[in-house]
């Protein structure tokens, strides 16, 4: 296969730094260049990764590299349909994190352009390529629990806004500042947006889509953000499968501008947990575990050390075999949109405190 | 149980002989009255702790899973996960929202007037003969307290015995009621307290009525009850 010739612009999303591994190892890449958003990311990659030209802007990436293919869109939420009209005119195929935007018309014009131009447009959903997901999917598809009745899940993690602060400013995580509910002086665009696989993962287990979707937001772990970072989630699939799902920040961080070893306080850092019961029994799964556990520098304290990261070997390679072979992603723009849809039925279910039928 | 209780009690020089109607009441001379296990569970007693002495603090959320065999009440799970959230938090439910069939699977979310939010997720899906699974764990400002180990999903033992003919797990907790199960001695340990200090139990009786009352009513109706009040206690 002939290498696909690959960028990444902005380089301000958590996930930026799981991409420089498979970005040099693939042999089905060639890493081409980057652009930095702002100087101190750009300091950083200089840091990290040798031997890639980084830009000071994506135009310029784009104009000094006619050759580029393809785009990794490592932004914030708020630049997303920007940097995908600059790819779309230029016929460059895109992955986009894992939430385009929560805008609706936004998210209509991102599937307009990416159509009408003709290119890959993938979502960056990683769990769908973690080698637990896949054992829990296939016991599901022998009926090893007979018919689904519950699917519960955590997808629990530590606050990234100190080491990427726009997460935690509500224009550019949501894409506008909206109160959560009347009387609450915090704003949409935290822990909820950091989180929307387990809410893809019950659509794909179940084979069912969102009927009632009911969430409540707790006091905040952090009191000094402005936007939720606990909450919890229940609710019902059209086929009648009940869920109930964690998107919080609940374990706690030292607040470091950069992620590295001593950036948990709880000693296990992200956790997917599922439990899925059925007619004939219940399955429990770890989607990041068992691991390796230390109490090393710098904390000397006892901390999960994990072994589970190879998530973006197979999205990538989804990812190139669709563009060498002219497929789509199975997560794609439209196959995401409900994902996004029912997140949003979250933030108006915390508004009106009632369940929202979809 | 029962031949342990009245040791206790003989041993500490309190009335007997009491009875036990399963594990739910205490039969003594002066009346009849309901147990609330939990309450003499040492893990619920040491997470209590620890909110009480004030090394838990800002609390946010409440995080109860149980699992249990196939065919056990989830009305009566739910009861007894509530009473252990109410003892652990020490607030009333307001709110409660539940799905599920009700039967094999409900799911929960509460919120107490102090605002903790508190989702349970229950299910009776295990073989019989199978231990209920269950965790919980309270998210505060300062810190988590949970009653399992990070990076597990199953509760552990404290003894494991390989052998040709048989594997067995053993938990022993308590050596003045050595030789039963962790259950059995939350049981026997709360109707000790009840006959020794008189426990009257009735306001949470009626408050955990009450709760699965409103929870049975948002099931059916598919609505977040609010504003719940519990007046007739």
């Amino acid at each position: 296969m002939k290498p696909v010739k690959i960028a990444m612009m902005s380089l301000t999303h958590g996930h930026t730094r799981k991409y420089y591994q498979v970005l040099k190892d693939n042999p089905n890449l060639e890493w081409i260049a980057v652009s930095a958003a702002n100087a101190d990311v750009k300091e950083l990659f200089l840091k990290s990764v040798q031997g890639i030209p980084c830009y000071d802007s994506e135009e310029e990436m784009l104009a000094a590299h006619p050759e580029i293919e393809a785009v990794v869109l490592a932004s914030e939420n708020v630049d997303h349909l920007r940097q995908v009209k600059l790819c779309c005119e230029r016929g460059i195929h895109i992955l986009s994190m894992k939430i385009p935007t929560f805008d609706e018309s936004e998210y209509d014009e991102m599937i307009r352009l990416t159509e009408k131009a003709g290119i890959v447009c993938q979502v960056e959903l990683e769990l769908h390529y973690n080698p637990v997901v896949m054992r829990m999917k296939e016991l599901v598809k022998q009926k090893a629990i007979g018919d689904m009745t519950s699917f519960q899940a955590t997808n629990i993690t530590l606050s990234p806004v100190w080491a990427f602060p726009w997460q935690g400013q509500p224009d550019k995580s949501y894409g506008k500042v909206v109160p959560l509910c009347e009387g609450d002086t915090r704003f949409r665009g935290g822990a909820l947006c950091d989180h929307p696989h387990i809410f893809d993962m019950v659509r794909e287990v179940t084979g069912s889509e969102f009927d009632t979707i009911f969430a409540s937001v707790a006091p905040n772990i952090r009191p000094d953000i402005v936007e939720e970072d606990m909450l919890s989630v229940t609710g019902k699939m059209k086929n009648g499968v009940s869920f109930l799902l964690d998107p919080s920040w609940s374990r706690m961080e030292n607040r470091l501008t950069a992620p590295g070893p001593g950036w948990e306080v709880f000693p296990k850092r992200m956790e997917v947990n599922l439990v899925l019961n059925g007619t004939k029994g219940s399955l429990f799964a770890d989607c990041f575990g068992p691991n390796v556990y230390h109490s090393a520098a710098p904390q000397s304290r006892y901390t999960v050390q994990y072994t589970y990261f190879d998530e973006w070997v197979g999205l990538i390679d989804e990812f190139v075999g669709c563009i060498r072979n002219g497929g789509t992603p199975q997560i794609n723009l439209r196959r995401h949109h409900n994902t996004i849809k029912a997140m949003n039925a979250c933030y108006e279910s915390i508004a009106t405190g009632q369940p929202v039928k979809l | 149980m029962e031949q342990h209780l009245n040791q206790l009690l003989t041993k500490y020089q309190l009335p007997t002989p009491v009875s036990l109607e399963a594990d739910r009441y205490v039969l003594t001379q002066s009346g009849h009255y309901p147990l609330f296990p939990y309450t003499a569970e040492r893990r619920f007693m040491e997470m209590k702790g620890l909110i009480t002495n004030g090394q838990v603090t800002g609390i946010s959320v409440l995080r109860t899973l149980c699992v249990t065999e196939k065919g056990t009440d989830l009305w009566d799970v739910f009861y007894r996960q509530a009473g252990i959230a109410h003892y652990l938090l020490e607030d009333d439910m307001a709110d409660i929202y539940a799905t599920g069939d009700g039967k094999t699977v409900l799911n929960l979310i509460g919120k107490t007037a102090k605002g903790y939010v508190c989702s349970f997720e229950l299910a009776a899906t295990l073989p019989d003969g199978q231990s209920a699974i269950d965790k919980h764990e309270i998210i505060a400002q300062s810190g988590v307290v949970c009653d399992r180990v990070v990076d597990t999903q199953m509760p552990v033992s404290s003894v494991y015995l390989f052998s040709d003919n048989q594997t067995e797990t053993f938990t022993d907790t308590d050596a003045e009621l050595y030789g039963l199960d962790e259950y059995a001695c939350s049981v026997v340990r709360d109707a000790f307290a009840v006959v020794k200090n008189g426990l009257d139990r009735k306001n949470e009786v009626s408050y955990l009525d009450i709760l699965c009352e409103k929870a049975k009513e948002s099931l059916k109706s598919d609505i977040n009850v609010r504003g719940i009040t519990y007046e007739t206690r």
